[in-house]
């Protein structure tokens, strides 16, 4: 691990083609990130996450984030399933090709209740599983963060506070600083090729 | 003499000159009220009041038994969520004794429900009223001697086409009836009326004393004892429900049957349960009774409980029209007859069952912020609880046929007189009276026992609940 | 308030922490990522021989099968329904356990799911599959299979909608679909953990393929959440709907044995039994052949038999009632079929080895050693296997076998393309199984790492690695001595 370390010295390099993105902190315990990451919302940054290997219990409120717009997502689609069932089950059987069966008549709303059920079910799966990775944009298989050898074990057993260099209140030092006092085990600066 | 303030744990009982002190003399003088009404019912019309009364005990009963079931299912699963509002449900589970008092009360009207008319005869069915039991009522009698009469209208001239068919089908009927004599043996009856009785009693001490002396004692050992106790209690509690549920409701219509019947019971009990305690527990919060105890979280998740049973009473309840719908065997198909087409008066009823009981408070508590909102969590509630009170409505009034013997005498009188619904005033005294009754007991427990299982070992955990 | 976790473990009433003491974050990820990245022990080689065996005779099976047609089967009038859907209804059954883990138990907040769930949201795909493949087979011409889907034909007709069979196709496809989804989403941080772990560039590849560049975001996790609680919510009546709606095949008919309106709950809570006693035959040779000891415990397998327990007194119940009704219906059809043609005919073999296997054998679990007895809740969970298989071919067959017209009576003998068809579904389950368990994380790592103590970030303040054993004293004496302030206010309340 130590041998992959870019610490310190890669930001003085600035060679020209590489340039900072990402300030990556590494933390060791659920607790010290929960902290870290109350403290980084306290100071006003915006473009900054923090990487688990598994989900946090109140993360988001340490974070700050407002609440997910999946379920308006979700709620569309269910809306869609379930009229389209209903659509399609008016117009191939009571429009298009009407049938009796079983005395009951070509439009008779309890028989129609399984399918215009399971496709409500279908589309709000789309919709939670495709519209999850919409907003989460992903696939992303290129991302600057993967540049650190540290940060694979974001997906094991260590936790991250990554902060961009974009960010309004970004400032080298302080935002150092900021995370030292947090109890960060490592800090690093992650840099990526100019394009 | 009132407790001292615990920071911002609530008081965790009710002090003397709160509202919450008197709500059990509210309750029982409403009782009482509703006592004399139905007393007044029964003196005018018992037959009219035994239809009011089973409806409206009915309606409570499985409320009662809804508690009761939700605090075995917790103890089943171990549940730790559940602690600080498990004391409301104790509370009402604790109340099931008054239930049982006002049981009694069905025993001497009775005779005046269909499938009694018809076995209480014992085998000379319509011939002459015998007195097959010692309390046989005027009334009774009367309906006797109008079933004869319809029987022998047809003497005269020569039977219509009608008239015939529906004596072939009377005779059907009646055969069907013959082969099930057993189960409305009236010993037989009785005995299996004493054991619902004595496990549902015995059961809600039971819970209810284990819980409440641990309150007292801080014998962790009390919460594996009523773990262990919980599953044989939900096998009793299901067996008996459903029994009584066949033997009170399914009967009605005597010829009627539905194997899923128990469980649409059940499944409209702990709705009825859950608003319940989410209006009970949202009373005792605004009166800071139970402070942080019980909060946003707990009532987020008896909102989810109280949507996905709501959900599942939907389900098995169609489930149930549906097969019969589909399969369309008159035997079957005679419960929705009699509450659709027989008379139509009942169609809105059918169907408010259906929007108001379950597509409008689906749609309404399917949202997160809904459940997290108490004015609207608790609206959705009392949603529910009103339309449990229709359903119960809805299963027993459809079979009051006045001065009429059941399905034969629907058939030849014709529709004429079933255009409207039987509403009385005696509908209402009944709720009010076992509502007040039942109530004044659950209150009466409340001031007499801390309002959340305060030496529970899960309630620390169940404080940092969240969701 | 307390620094002590409330959400260790309280031994005084039996409770105990789900994943063996030793366990920390990274110890779950080597467990679970060392069985796709070791050599596969040599058991598992031996079962996937026999499972790709089996599936080469399916296939095989199949051949003939559609070169004979059907009536190489045993199927005949009056059972013109045998085994064929007997193992269709038998294995979408198993798979609702796996929805029943991820879904039902998520939203029950039932933490011990965690070490199962993957495995069983697996199991459901792989049966379902199976299932899927019966009717599919069944319809005879399958060239003809699409036939039930609404697409446009040249013979301008368009599907029944209000027949039971179609509303199959939506429900099992709909379920499958919805499954396989639910299951990926779940898998996609753990890909994420393989990728990460992988030492060579083919597996980085292939697992960072799939793991879709995910980075452990918690912008991601709070969507991520959201839409599983979403699928977990949307999922639970879709499997209540899908063996509802496999009940409807039978009990939307006039047979009687077929038509009764306790048909789909009780089809849902026999699925659920089937599928825990297969989840338990599955898990508890995986976690022999792994050494998962530490993540799947003596707990786990409690739990999972009081659910058997549970539903297999449920399906009790069901039983219960459609005797007692059809006794109290006055149907003499209907008291036919279950106290003679079930109880006494010729297919009282099979009726009674269902009692046995599906209300009897489970009722051992009510003893705790027995329920926490790994030998006992195998030869049970086979039991119930059994017992469910024979559950669906009674309500099939004894129900058909006798027409109305004793003119139309008859019996079922399977023929060895029956048996072979059957069998064959095992190796057609057991070759995807053999496969998920070798290459795919067998346990929901980030999951299980959700429910250790030290998972939450408000009650590690003192302890430095989550050493469950030791806080416990503190915590009890600490909510004691509070009980005890609830205790004097009680009495000076009383006084």
């Amino acid at each position: 691990m130590a041998s992959h370390d870019h610490d310190h010295d890669n930001e003085k390099k600035s060679a020209g083609e590489k340039k900072p993105v990402l300030l990556l902190a590494e933390f060791d315990s659920t607790a010290k990130i929960f902290h870290a990451a109350e403290k980084v919302r306290d100071a006003g940054f915006t473009r900054w996450d923090v990487h688990t290997p598994f989900p946090i219990h109140g993360m988001d409120g340490a974070m700050g984030l407002p609440d997910s717009r999946l379920g308006w997502i979700v709620a569309a689609m269910a809306l869609t399933g379930f009229c389209s069932a209903l659509g399609m089950i008016y117009y191939m059987n009571v429009v298009d090709y009407p049938l009796i069966i079983g005395g009951k008549p070509p439009w008779s709303i309890p028989s129609v209740a399984p399918v215009a059920f399971e496709l409500t079910i279908l589309f709000s799966a789309f919709g939670a599983v495709f519209g999850m990775f919409g907003i989460n944009r992903l696939p992303r298989h290129h991302h600057p963060i993967f540049f650190s050898q540290r940060f694979e074990r974001a997906t094991d057993d260590r936790f991250f506070v990554s902060i961009e260099v974009d960010d309004p209140k970004y400032d080298e030092k302080k935002t150092r600083k900021l995370l030292e006092d947090a109890h960060a085990t490592h800090i690093e600066v992650i840099e990526e090729e100019v394009v | 003499m009132s407790a001292t303030s615990h920071k911002s744990e609530g008081k965790l009982e009710i002090d003397s000159n709160g509202p919450w002190s008197s709500a059990w003399k509210i309750a029982a003088a409403v009782g009482a009220l509703g006592l004399a009404g139905v007393g007044a019912g029964f003196a005018s019309d018992p037959k009219r009041l035994a239809f009011s009364y089973l409806f409206a005990f009915m309606a409570f009963l499985t409320l009662g038994i809804g508690t009761l079931f939700f605090v075995v299912i917790q103890h089943i699963s171990a549940a730790h969520w559940s602690v600080g509002i498990r004391r409301t449900a104790e509370f009402f589970m604790g109340g099931i004794p008054a239930l049982i008092v006002l049981f009694l009360p069905l025993f001497a009207l009775m005779q005046h429900f269909p499938q009694w008319e018809h076995y209480g005869h014992a085998s000379s069915h319509g011939a002459t009223a015998q007195a097959g039991h010692g309390a046989q009522q005027a009334g009774h009698g009367e309906h006797g001697q109008q079933a004869g009469h319809g029987e022998q209208a047809g003497h005269g001239e020569r039977p219509s086409l009608h008239e015939l068919e529906t004596r072939g089908l009377h005779n059907v009927h009646h055969q069907t009836l013959e082969k099930k004599k057993l189960w409305f043996d009236k010993t037989f009856f009785f005995i299996r009326q004493a054991i619902y009785l004595f496990v549902w009693g015995w059961l809600s001490w039971r819970f209810f004393k284990l819980s409440t002396g641990q309150d007292k004692s801080k014998d962790k050992k009390v919460t594996v004892a009523m773990a262990r106790s919980a599953p044989w209690s939900i096998a009793l509690l299901a067996l008996t429900l459903t029994f009584a549920s066949f033997d009170w409701l399914m009967a009605l219509e005597p010829a009627w049957y539905s194997t899923i019947f128990g469980v649409t019971i059940f499944a409209g009990g702990l709705v009825a349960a859950m608003a319940a305690l989410i209006l009970t527990g949202l009373g005792l919060k605004k009166a800071g009774y139970i402070g942080d105890a019980v909060n946003i979280e707990h009532f987020h998740d008896m909102g989810k409980l109280m949507f996905g049973f709501n959900c599942f009473w939907a389900y098995v309840c169609f489930s149930q029209f549906f097969l019969i719908w589909y399969a369309s065997i008159p035997e079957e198909t005679v419960f929705y007859h009699a509450r659709w087409n027989e008379n139509p008066a009942w169609q809105p009823v059918t169907m408010s069952l259906a929007v108001l009981h379950f597509a409008i408070p689906f749609v309404f508590l399917m949202s997160r912020n809904v459940k997290r909102r108490m004015n609207l969590l608790a609206l959705g509630a009392i949603t529910l609880l009103v339309m449990h009170v229709v359903e119960y409505y809805w299963l027993v009034l459809p079979m009051f046929k006045a001065g009429a013997h059941g399905a034969q005498a629907a058939a030849s009188h014709g529709a004429e007189a079933h255009h409207s619904l039987p509403v009385s005033w005696m509908d209402l005294v009944s709720l009010l009276a076992v509502g007040g009754v039942y109530l004044a007991m659950v209150f009466k427990l409340m001031t007499q026992h801390k309002l959340i299982p305060v030496s529970d070992p899960r309630l620390e955990r169940s404080k940092h609940h969240s969701n | 308030m307390s620094s002590a976790n409330p959400n260790a473990p309280i031994k005084e009433i039996n409770e105990v922490a789900l994943a063996a003491p030793e366990y920390d974050f990274h110890r779950i990820t080597d467990d679970v990522a060392k069985v796709t990245e070791n050599p596969a022990p040599r058991g598992w080689w031996v079962m996937f021989l026999i499972a790709v065996s089996l599936l080469g005779a399916l296939g095989l099976t199949l051949a003939y099968l559609f070169w004979k047609g059907i009536g190489a089967w045993g199927n005949n009038q009056p059972i013109s329904w045998a085994w064929d859907i007997t193992n269709f209804v038998w294995w979408v059954g198993i798979g609702h356990a796996g929805t029943l883990i991820s879904a039902v138990l998520f939203l029950f907040r039932q933490k011990w799911r965690t070490s199962i769930n993957r495995a069983a949201e697996a199991m459901t795909i792989f049966a379902v599959i199976c299932a899927l493949m019966f009717p599919g087979i069944h319809v005879g011409r399958v060239w003809l299979m699409y036939y039930p889907f609404p697409i446009p034909n040249s013979m301008g007709i368009w599907p029944n909608f209000k027949s039971p069979l179609l509303w199959d196709v939506f429900a099992v496809s709909t379920y499958f679909t919805v499954s396989l989804l639910f299951w990926y989403v779940g898998l996609v941080p753990d890909l994420a953990t393989l990728r990460d772990r992988s030492k060579n560039k083919i597996r980085r590849m292939a697992y960072g393929a799939f793991a879709l560049g995910w980075r452990g975001s918690n912008r991601h996790w709070q969507n991520y959440e959201r839409a599983y609680m979403i699928l977990a919510a949307i999922s639970t009546p879709l499997v209540l709907s899908v063996h509802s709606v496999v009940s409807f095949d039978f009990a939307t008919s006039v047979i009687p044995g077929w038509h009764t309106t306790i048909f789909p709950p009780y089809f849902v809570a026999g699925a659920i039994f089937s599928g825990f006693a297969m989840v338990l035959t599955l898990m508890l040779v995986v976690r022999s052949v792994f050494k998962l000891h530490g993540l799947i415990t003596l707990k786990h397998i409690e739990f999972m038999n009081k659910i058997i327990l549970a539903t297999g007194s449920i399906v009790g119940y069901a039983y219960a009632m459609e005797f007692f009704i059809a006794w109290y219906s006055g149907n003499d059809y209907e008291r036919y079929v279950f106290f003679v043609s079930r109880m006494k005919g010729p297919y009282a073999w099979a009726y009674w080895s269902m009692i046995i296997c599906n209300v009897i054998s489970p009722q051992i679990f009510w003893v705790k050693s027995m329920r926490t007895n790994v030998p006992v809740s195998y030869a049970v969970s086979i039991f119930v296997n059994i017992g469910m298989w024979f559950e669906r071919f009674v309500i099939i067959a004894t129900s058909l076998h006798r027409d109305f017209l004793p003119s139309s009576w008859g019996y079922f003998h399977p023929t060895p393309i029956d048996v072979m068809t059957y069998l064959g579904s095992f190796g057609l389950f057991f070759t995807f199984f053999l496969l998920f368990i070798r290459w795919l994380p067998a346990i929901a790592i980030a999951e299980v790492k959700g429910v250790l103590p030290e998972s939450d970030p408000h009650f590690e303040a003192h302890g430095d690695h989550g050493s469950h054993g030791d806080e416990h004293h503190d915590d009890d004496h600490k909510s004691d001595d509070h009980a005890e302030d609830g205790e004097s206010k009680a009495s000076s309340a009383e006084a």
